[in-house]
């Protein structure tokens, strides 16, 4: 599909006025709850263990361009450099796409600012390493061997290295965060990593570390999107079958018409 | 008692020695096993048999793509899948459009193709091209620019000659003269495919990930979107012995991907041991300490 | 508009000769001087532009999506879709018919008593609609036919102009002949942005056909609607037999409904905006190329810095730098330097496959044999048997892991008949395509429900985070 049709239109339509809604009932002050994800509550514990033990941590971006797998893991690295700013532990986040790298570069020096320290900050911890899938898979490897990370999160778009690099981490002796909307590769992480954020919980994760307001709210408008997704599915469900037993041409009609707007 | 319980703490330098052996022994040895074709890589196979029937019936030329999205890191896998489907083209007498997004790929999958080529006597600018190195990023737009002219889209080929000007490619305008994209990939570049041209010029794409990836491929084909799924080295070792079945003057009985179906066997046999093993020290030492 | 939409193609113009270094060496320039000027941009000045340019970039590509196709096409893909509808139901009504009628059939060769039954009133009932839905996918069918050999007089003159005006073009910026030749692609039914073209041309850019605004006419001899009409009226003609037994007409009118998908598919469907999404391409390109600059910066003063203070492990940094100047200079001989058939091209050529075969090669197949083994740590010390789950899970791993290699196959090659279905293969295909695809369409869902709130979020600058600390 080119262009949007008219089933974009209403559904596309009706999840994007959802999200909205709810931000602006978020913002203007309604309470929303949050369920506890294990995974993003250990971020602080891993933190504080790096400080104990002196050693430096890891964040991974991923393989991913300038996208919004990468913003989202961009988000997330800009609380955990916070948290690591607030009790100088020193993170190094390698990436592998250029335009991403002087972003995250960005994100880590505001981070640093905002907790006051901008003089602490070292440009040389965020780095590029390569654009190649192998050649940044080794480059995190040796930076994991060779500075005995305590700990490592993984955030972003992964494709085979990422039981290289979680089994290295393991190796090391890191405790391991891992979340990828990547749904192949979340086996191998759950394999070797402590905890793994699975599925949409990766985009919950900047409304679950910040509490704010408009994440909270966007993060329950999905959730009624989801809803309606479910009830399109059921409806098709029930359609189809419908139109497999149906004796009356009228209704396998409407059915049909149904079924036909989902068409590319 | 001990060692039972040990056995949940194999050092890991001891299994890497035992899989090195599992793995490279099969390779040499001529040990043959059943392979059933599953119907995921049958569909695969159909769809490319459907092209040459289709010819025969409608007189529309149609030429196979072969997309190269992967490079030396994922060989092993990807290079059989690429064979194994280059072989089938070639003997249906379909044109190939070797198509890579990678350099090394580029360089590897060209060296396979030219090899196969001489095999099976086919001849370049003839049977089959190669468009020669495309850059990775500008992928979803040469993709998009394809319904409004093939040849313009991809340009030259790998020595420079404008592809109108190709012996094999007169007659190839738009999208209604690809019969089949096999995106060949270690990674997740097969959306841009199903978007651009799949979904939008209903153009059959095939799906040929490496082994990690297959499990995604099973929603697509569901879905329809694309006609054919081949998951890694076994998926290639599987469309060799259904094209062998089909045709047995064809070379394919020694081929990596068959060879490499055996060290698979032993090693994925390896695995599920060592997993028993492991719960077996597991289940003594929780044992013993349900007794102290 | 226009005077915009030309200064902004001049930009494009290909220059020959020695002012093609000249004007590279200024491109240089300017990017290093916009970047020094946007680096003394006052931070409260800064966030709004940056606010800004998402906004608008967001816009373009939103109103790019949503705006339907502006050629003369758009209607002639709506008819398309109805008649598409009209003959898939035709079909549904047949099909109804006609597998009872199998049914029937199967039940009588076997000797089965069977409940099915075929009502004559049914029947009528089921053609006369499926007769009905025909007769007005013929009518639309009819209408593309006629709004195509409207359109073709209207779409030619415009084709007219456009070339006027591209060789008044090429006349003043001296282009040759073969830079501007138009497309002549499906007859006249492509119009060409010479312009651009002219410049896609001498720099082998592949894109060109992406500047251009396509009619897809049928050419000559291939009138795909013919082909449906065909179909549908031999179906049409078939109707009164679909209770004979060995009818196939369901099959037919597929086949005709996915004439007039094929037909929908060529039809291009490009708005206003569609051609400028090259040029915005090429733009991002550009932009990451100067971002791929400072990253290779970065590594450089690292590592430099690694040498320099004699740092612990300094050699392999210096590892670094010895790698990159080699591939860097090797490439540049295998490509440029040496001359084709000569001693040093030989030379050239071989030492880049040495380094490239030899060496990047086998390092990056290396680095990925690694999960091999990575897979059976990280599998021998997941896998215990500590819950029901982790039961449950392990004997799913094991169906799976032996359904997809020979010896499992070979393990259950002896079950036939009623027990097929336990075979290895069956088992593993089950799993794989019905508790993990449920499993990951219902992520996927969330996934993509989640990406689509956190970009709605960018693009009206309300994520708090990573570069934008402060929401609007």
């Amino acid at each position: 599909m080119s262009h949007a049709n008219w089933t974009v239109y209403v559904l596309e339509g009706t999840i994007v006025f959802l999200i909205l809604y709810k931000i602006l009932s978020a913002r203007a002050g309604k309470k929303l709850f949050i369920r506890r994800i294990p995974g993003l509550s250990a971020i602080d514990e891993a933190v504080g263990r790096a400080t104990e033990m002196g050693r430096p941590m890891l964040y991974s971006t991923g393989l991913g361009g300038l996208d919004i797998v990468s913003l989202q893991s961009l988000s997330i690295l800009s609380h955990i450099i916070k948290v690591a700013a607030k009790y100088r532990a020193r993170i190094i986040v390698p990436t592998a796409d250029a335009l991403l790298y002087s972003i995250a570069e960005e994100a880590a020096r505001d981070a640093y600012e905002a907790e006051g320290i901008g003089e602490s900050f070292n440009p040389d911890d965020v780095r590029y390493l390569s654009g190649d899938q192998f050649a940044y898979a080794s480059g995190v490897v040796g930076i994991l061997n060779r500075e005995k990370c305590s700990a490592a999160f993984y955030f972003g778009n992964f494709f085979a290295e990422s039981l290289i690099l979680a089994e290295n981490g393991q190796h090391v002796g890191a405790i391991q965060v891992a979340g990828t909307p990547c749904i192949t590769q979340i086996p191998f992480f759950i394999a070797s990593c402590d905890y793994t954020i699975i599925g949409d919980e990766y985009y919950a994760a900047s409304a679950y570390l910040s509490r704010e307001p408009t994440l909270l709210g966007s993060l329950v408008g999905q959730d009624y999107s989801k809803a309606i997704i479910i009830a399109v599915i059921l409806f098709g469900i029930f359609a189809v079958s419908a139109v497999a037993v149906s004796t009356v041409p009228s209704l396998e009609t409407i059915l049909l018409r149904f079924m036909g707007a989902f068409k590319g | 008692m001990k060692f039972l319980m040990n056995l949940q703490n194999i050092d890991r330098r001891v299994m890497y020695i035992l899989l090195v052996v599992v793995v490279a022994v099969p390779l040499y040895l001529k040990w043959k096993q059943p392979i059933a074709v599953t119907q995921e890589v049958k569909s695969l196979y159909n769809t490319v048999e459907k092209i040459k029937s289709d010819r025969a019936e409608d007189g529309v030329y149609k030429v196979g793509i072969i997309s190269v999205s992967w490079g030396a890191g994922t060989l092993a896998e990807n290079r059989s899948q690429t064979e194994a489907v280059a072989r089938h083209l070639f003997k249906d007498g379909i044109p190939l459009i070797l198509l890579p997004w990678d350099q090394q790929g580029n360089t590897i999958a060209t060296d396979s193709i030219k090899r196969i080529a001489k095999e099976m006597g086919k001849k370049y600018g003839k049977d089959w091209i190669s468009t020669g190195w495309r850059p990775g990023g500008q992928m979803a737009q040469i993709i998009q620019s394809m319904p409004r002219g093939v040849c313009d889209a991809l340009g030259k080929d790998m020595y420079g000659t404008p592809l109108k000007d190709i012996p094999m490619m007169k007659g190839v305008n738009d999208c209604k003269n690809i019969g089949i994209v096999f995106e060949v990939t270690g990674s997740g570049t097969v959306g841009i495919w199903i978007s651009f041209l799949g979904q939008t010029n209903k153009v059959p794409i095939a799906y040929l990930p490496t082994a990690v990836n297959g499990p995604e491929g099973y929603n697509m084909l569901d879905a329809g979107q694309i006609c054919g799924l081949m998951p890694g080295l076994i998926g290639a070792a599987k469309y060799e012995t259904q094209l062998a079945k089909d045709n047995p003057d064809l070379k394919t009985t020694d081929t990596f991907a068959l060879r490499g179906a055996n060290a698979l066997s032993t090693s994925h046999l390896m695995i599920i041991v060592l997993i028993i093993l492991g719960n077996i020290g597991y289940f003594m030492s929780q044992h013993r300490r349900q007794v102290m | 508009m226009i005077g915009f939409t030309n200064c902004l193609s001049t930009l494009f113009v290909p220059i020959l000769g020695p002012m093609e270094y000249v004007y590279i060496a200024a491109s240089i320039v300017i990017g290093i001087a916009f970047l020094f000027l946007l680096t003394k941009v006052p931070n409260k000045w800064r966030r709004p532009i940056i606010i800004g340019v998402t906004f608008v970039a967001g816009w373009f590509y939103f109103i790019e999506f949503i705006i339907p196709s502006s050629s003369e096409m758009a209607s002639i893909r709506k008819e398309t879709l109805v008649a598409e509808r009209l003959v898939r139901q035709a079909a549904n009504d047949v099909s109804v018919v006609e597998t009872r009628v199998a049914a029937q059939e199967e039940a009588r060769k076997n000797k089965k008593k069977t409940s099915i039954t075929v009502s004559p009133a049914m029947c009528s009932q089921r053609t006369a609609s499926a007769d009905k839905d025909l007769s007005a996918a013929l009518t639309h069918l009819d209408k593309i036919k006629s709004d195509l050999e409207s359109a073709k007089p209207k779409a030619d003159s415009r084709i007219e102009s456009e070339l006027k005006i591209a060789d008044a073009f090429a006349r003043d910026h001296h282009l040759t002949k073969d830079m501007v030749e138009s497309d002549t692609y499906n007859g006249k039914s492509v119009i060409v942005n010479d312009k651009i073209k002219a410049l896609m041309k001498r720099s082998n850019d592949i894109t060109s056909a992406n500047n251009s605004i396509t009619l897809p006419f049928p050419k000559e001899g291939e009138k795909w609607e013919a082909g449906a009409i065909t179909l549908i009226n031999s179906a049409k003609s078939q109707l009164g037999n679909i209770t004979q037994p060995g009818s196939n007409l369901t099959g037919i009118l597929n086949k005709a409904a996915d004439k007039i998908v094929e037909a929908r598919t060529s039809v291009v469907s490009d708005n206003f905006l569609s051609r400028y999404k090259l040029p915005l391409a090429t733009v991002n390109s550009v932009v990451g190329s100067f971002a791929f600059a400072l990253g290779l910066f970065g590594l450089f003063s690292i590592h430099g810095k690694a040498i320099a203070k004699r740092k612990k492990g300094w050699y392999n940094s210096l590892a670094f730098f010895i790698a990159i100047a080699t591939m860097t200079v090797l490439g540049f001989l295998d490509r440029y330097a040496a001359p084709h058939g000569s001693v040093y091209a030989d030379f050239s050529h071989t030492a880049y496959r040495i380094v490239f075969e030899g060496g990047l090669t086998a390092l990056q197949s290396t680095m990925f044999s690694l999960v091999a083994f990575y897979i059976v740590s990280a599998a021998y010390r997941a896998f215990r048997i500590r819950s029901v789950d982790a039961v449950i899970m392990m004997i799913s791993a094991f169906l799976v892991m032996l359904s997809v290699v020979p010896v499992g196959m070979w393990m259950t090659s002896g079950l036939h008949g009623n027990l097929k279905f336990l075979k290895l293969e069956n088992i593993g295909d089950w799993i794989m395509t019905l508790p993990n695809m449920a499993a990951q369409r219902g992520m996927q869902f969330g996934i993509s429900v989640g990406g689509l709130a956190m970009a709605l979020r960018i693009w009206l600058s309300l994520e708090r985070g990573s570069y934008f600390d402060k929401q609007l």
